[in-house]
């Protein structure tokens, strides 16, 4: 079985090789920089839904294959990092998985063969500038009216908002019931009249999320996935999917650990001590391996532990910092170079993962909501007050 | 290999944890015993489990299975030296009544070996730190020769032979110091072969770091329990913010150290010497320190109480210290992590 899975690894690593987009190394999930890379994003997500690489865990009649192997999934997640490709489109995965989930067969039709070919671009409306860790305080407002729903609000945060086709929205469709329960989930034209969407530029010094403002956006009532007040569960159905994410993370900062080790001749300001704290981040990144490890095989013995994920985005999050920083800091006088300068260090690729690196601490769940769930979830303490 | 626990695993673990539990193995060793009547009975009984032929040819037994077992020795803060004797054993060389690995820290001189007459080998050198060595009646060394790396065994009634009892941070353990001055040891009780040594050493390495998860992973349901009963303000102390996280990180640490000493154990099914090394020193690199970041913890969220002599929790956190210090500190792991990513 373990043959199996290495011959699809060097297939997969060659068709990488071959196929994907040649974008500038950055960290983490970064937005196209222009039309020309918007274009090779589509042709690449359309390439690894072909190829079988991506949604092979669809249901068949859309797509997906017989008995999958979840494990090959991993391996995908894990080349994509290894060769610094991008993935594809994560508002595509997540909608996708709201559709097949929760969908009617009329926005299965509509939707996952154009998400697969390329030819739609999604991207999640969740968060909002009072909606952050307390998603479920989101306050958009989506009103019935006729055969529509009436839209207003603002969302953040949105990744490709600036060029998507399509956008899943959560908003409140009732504000007379419990947070969690007043909330429904949309497909919405990106393009519909009343939809403004800011890039927002961020600490990195790029623009890789967005803002997004609705005014009066006019949705046909068809568009709603599930059933009104079903949007929180869809949401945490199609976030449950993500799974690969800290896998790619590992082999990611498996590759810079490397990068920093083998060029530590070079790194005069490499002293013992941080060589040290070097060694020790590299005994951590592996231990945070086995734990991601540990977790995969639970899940694909259908014993999935319940902290599992959030374990490992906590320590996947937290060593990523701290190899930044470190990686910054042995650089000396010359870390303070970006990409830009002429002297930068290997184009700025340091100092861009330093402070892309605090993305990784908040976005998904913060570490501080991570360590409650780990201690609620997990060691049964009392939960937090959540309204 | 998996790192999920096996069926057999399981059970073994669970039948290991009701043996070495048995008695209030924490409130004995708060009396701070000589352990001199506790070794050869607790061995009797580790016997009539299994557990001292474990690595047996014949049992089938591996190193993953013997971490399952240090695991439950650490939790259990168990004076058995269960994993001394499997790994004494594991050299093909026998020893007569308590036999105990006996290896000199790696930070610390060998021992030095010499021919005598008639393929006999002399040993000279000391062992600063040998878990029932006081009690042992024959020891596995290791010695260092101009050919090379051999194990040797000792009888400790021998000429030669000194052993002093230390006094240390571990009220679990008993540990003595083993000086050897000029001590002959016969043919048939020494060999040299290399790549037996190291699967000790490293095999060594691999269940003192599971020794320590053992007892972190004990601190961290204490620690849970009680901060889920103690009340300050009006509200059980679990219920505040600041401790919930401070258990969490516990939490994530001893899973963490858990996955990488499963691993590491995992390490020893394939003949790869520089992978296993490289999974033996990462276990000890992350767990042992690891484990006394989660010991510190489990002290400061039992407040006062945790600072009593009385309390379990500072026997674990001893124990877990005295981990730290055997079989290669975190520094000597990272050091040979160093050398082998090269």
């Amino acid at each position: 079985m373990s043959a199996e899975l290495d011959t699809f690894r060097a297939e997969v690593r060659a068709f990488i090789d071959e196929r994907a987009p040649r974008f500038p190394i950055r960290a983490g999930v970064r937005s196209p920089e222009d039309g020309e890379q918007q274009q090779e994003l589509r042709r690449w997500t359309a390439e690894l839904f072909a190829a079988g690489y991506v949604g092979a865990d669809w249901p068949v009649e859309h797509g997906g294959v017989a008995d999958h192997d979840p494990r090959r999934d991993d391996v995908v997640a894990e080349e994509l990092a290894r060769a610094y490709a991008p993935g594809p489109v994560s508002g595509n995965m997540l909608a996708a998985r709201a559709l097949i989930a929760y969908g009617t067969p009329e926005q299965q039709s509509a939707h996952l063969a154009r998400m697969r070919a390329g030819d739609e671009i999604w991207c999640q409306l969740f968060s909002e500038p009072g909606a952050g860790s307390d998603l479920a305080a989101l306050r958009t407002k989506a009103e019935r009216v006729g055969d529509d729903f009436i839209v207003n609000g603002q969302k953040v945060w949105t990744t490709n908002g600036h060029w998507a086709d399509l956008g899943y929205l959560l908003a409140r469709t009732d504000a007379d019931v419990p947070k969690h329960k007043g909330i429904s989930a949309f497909v919405v034209d990106m393009r519909a009249a009343g939809v403004t969407v800011r890039p927002l530029r961020e600490m990195t010094g790029t623009a890789d999320f967005n803002e997004v403002f609705f005014d009066d956006v006019r949705i046909p009532a068809t568009n709603m996935i599930g059933a009104p007040g079903q949007g929180w569960a869809i949401a945490n159905e199609s976030l449950s999917h993500e799974r690969s994410g800290v896998g790619a993370g590992v082999v990611a900062l498996q590759q810079s650990f490397a990068a920093l080790w083998q060029r530590r001749d070079a790194l005069p300001h490499l002293d013992a001590a941080a060589t040290e704290r070097l060694l020790e981040l590299h005994a951590a990144i592996e231990a945070l391996a086995a734990l991601v490890r540990l977790g995969s095989e639970r899940w694909q013995a259908g014993t999935p532990g319940i902290t599992d994920g959030p374990m490992g985005k906590l320590l996947y999050s937290e060593l990523n910092l701290a190899l930044a920083e470190l990686a910054v800091e042995v650089l000396g006088p010359d870390g303070i170079l970006v990409e830009g300068d002429g002297g930068a260090i290997d184009d700025g690729r340091w100092q861009d993962m330093y402070l892309y690196a605090r993305a990784f601490t908040i976005a998904g769940g913060t570490s501080e909501i991570m360590r409650n769930v780990i201690s609620e979830r997990g060691l049964g303490l009392p939960r937090e007050a959540v309204g | 290999m998996t790192l999920l626990l096996t069926e057999e695993q399981a059970s073994l673990a669970d039948a290991v944890r009701s043996w070495a539990s048995s008695g209030d193995v924490l409130a004995h060793a708060r009396t701070e015993p000589s352990y001199d009547d506790d070794i050869a009975a607790a061995l009797a009984g580790a016997e009539q489990l299994g557990l001292l032929t474990l690595l047996d040819d014949d049992q089938g037994g591996t190193q993953a299975d013997l971490a399952v077992v240090a695991m439950e020795l650490g939790h259990a803060g168990s004076p058995a030296p269960v994993v001394e004797s499997a790994l004494a054993r594991r050299s093909g060389l026998a020893g007569g009544g308590v036999f105990v690995l006996a290896l000199t820290a790696p930070e610390q001189p060998p021992v030095l070996g010499k021919p005598g007459g008639d393929g006999e080998l002399v040993l000279t050198g000391r062992v600063e730190a040998v878990a029932s060595g006081a009690q042992a009646d024959a020891l596995l060394v290791a010695a260092r020769t101009d050919a090379g790396e051999v194990l040797a065994v000792v009888e400790t009634a021998a000429p030669g032979v000194t052993r002093t009892p230390r006094t240390t941070l571990d009220v679990t353990r008993p540990i003595a110091m083993v000086e050897l001055d000029g001590v002959t040891v016969t043919p048939a009780a020494w060999t040299g072969d290399d790549a037996v040594l190291a699967v000790i050493s490293d095999a060594y390495a691999l269940h003192v770091a599971a020794d320590a998860v053992g007892a972190a992973t004990r601190l961290l349901a204490q620690t849970v329990a009680y901060v889920q009963q103690r009340e300050q303000f009006g509200r059980i102390i679990g219920s505040f913010q600041a401790v919930k996280h401070h258990a969490a990180t516990m939490a994530l640490t001893v899973e963490a150290a858990t996955a990488a000493v499963r691993a590491a154990a995992a390490s020893f099914a394939t003949d790869d010497e520089d992978a296993r090394a490289h999974a033996v020193s990462v276990a000890a690199a992350y767990a042992k320190p690891g484990c006394a970041r989660v010991a510190g913890t489990a002290i400061q969220l039992h407040g006062g109480m945790g600072f009593t002599w009385e309390s379990d929790v500072h026997v674990l956190v001893r124990r877990i210290q005295t981990d730290h210090a055997l079989a290669g500190t975190p520094a000597w792991h990272r050091r040979r992590l160093a050398r082998l990513l090269g």
